[in-house]
């Protein structure tokens, strides 16, 4: 069982291409195909590596490894995650220079950098669709782009912000 | 030794640097301004790169600093000390995480947490759509020189963008594995000079 964990991460790492590129990469595996986790679930985490130390990738691979296997999971998840980069990162590194300038790599990240780009947008759309489901909700996740685009804040005010929106909406509603 | 030190410095990181890859960034500048294990400018390649190699940019960039700091030892020695570097700033966050999924989990059917995450998870989406859009924005640029008051837009970036965007919407196929998407990207910026 700890292998197909350790694969499973092993093919998010291998494909990853900045942080947030994960999420489709983790719905594909997680949610669509082996089940593991909910759409819901990995929101969830999603929101607490945003504010905890560490990078959200790794955050994330702990959360659902932990779910998986417990604490061994969870360390076998992340160690999943990394060794792809860590393995492609060393041979770079020896190689670094000497490609870097030509051109040719240039116009592949430029394309790369692009489909990037199109991946982000289609997870965006697909998490809107289950956690963007009434006003509130629509309100805190503009209030939440808008505040990160227009004025950078750090996004952990921002998760901290909804948290406190988050909970005083909960005790107005019972009311 | 290179690799207590390593492990302290990257442990540092990895347990203050909150809220995404970039925020370790900070920490590497020192780094690199105390040691000189690489130069500056070393560093901003390595961030490009680690921007477009598979893996968090976090953990590229800890792993390339790690071989550089103890490659003077040889060829071995400085795959270690990628290693350790990376091992490094991971552990505080694995640590963190595992204490916190298993208060999750105690607590998780309480209407407060049910409550907190049902807020957060659309705050979530909104910081991931901002985070898309400004790598979309740099993605469709003509050039990476911006000036205050234009910048060029390639319409074949925003070709290429539209043309991804829909095949991922698309019934046909949107079930594509990920990775043949940025494949494909690669390829087209390649063949078409972009």
């Amino acid at each position: 069982m700890m292998w197909r964990l350790y694969f499973t991460f092993f093919k998010i790492g291998a494909f990853m291409f900045g942080g947030y590129s994960m999420l489709p990469l983790l719905q594909r595996e997680l949610v669509d195909e082996k089940k593991w986790v909910t759409e819901e679930e990995i929101l969830n985490y999603f929101s607490i590596a945003q504010c905890t130390p560490g990078i959200i990738a790794v955050n994330t691979a702990t959360f659902v490894g932990y779910k998986r296997g417990k604490v061994w999971g969870g360390v076998v998840a992340t160690l999943g995650l990394i060794t792809v980069p860590v393995v492609l990162i060393s041979l770079i590194a020896y190689v670094l220079t000497t490609f870097a300038h030509l051109p040719i790599v240039a116009h592949i990240f430029a394309g790369i950098r692009v489909a990037v780009s199109a991946l982000i947008v289609s997870a965006v759309i697909r998490l809107m669709r289950s956690s963007v489901t009434d006003l509130i909700s629509l309100l805190l996740f503009l209030a939440a782009f808008l505040l990160m685009t227009l004025l950078s804040v750090s996004p952990i005010f921002v998760v901290l912000g909804a948290a406190v929106v988050g909970l005083a909406w909960g005790r107005l509603r019972k009311r | 030794m290179i690799y207590l030190i390593l492990f302290w410095e990257f442990f540092k990181t990895g347990l203050f640097a909150v809220g995404g890859g970039l925020a370790t960034i900070p920490f590497l500048a020192d780094m690199v301004s105390r040691y000189g294990w690489i130069t500056q400018e070393q560093l901003a390649n390595i961030i490009a790169v680690a921007e477009s190699t598979p893996g968090p940019i976090g953990v590229n960039a800890a792993t390339y600093m790690g071989i550089s700091a103890a490659s003077e030892h040889g060829v071995l020695a400085g795959l270690l000390g990628g290693v350790v570097a990376t091992l490094s700033l991971v552990l505080p966050s694995i640590i963190v995480i595992l204490l916190i999924a298993g208060v999750l989990e105690r607590y998780q059917k309480a209407r407060v947490v049910n409550d907190l995450f049902a807020a957060l998870r659309p705050t979530a989406t909104g910081l991931v759509a901002a985070a898309g859009f400004s790598v979309l924005v740099i993605a469709l640029k003509a050039s990476l020189v911006f000036t205050p008051f234009s910048f060029a837009i390639d319409y074949r970036c925003v070709i290429l963008f539209g043309v991804l965007v829909t095949l991922t919407q698309l019934k046909w196929t949107k079930n594509l594995h990920p990775g043949l998407f940025i494949l494909f990207g690669g390829a087209v910026g390649a063949i078409w000079a972009l």
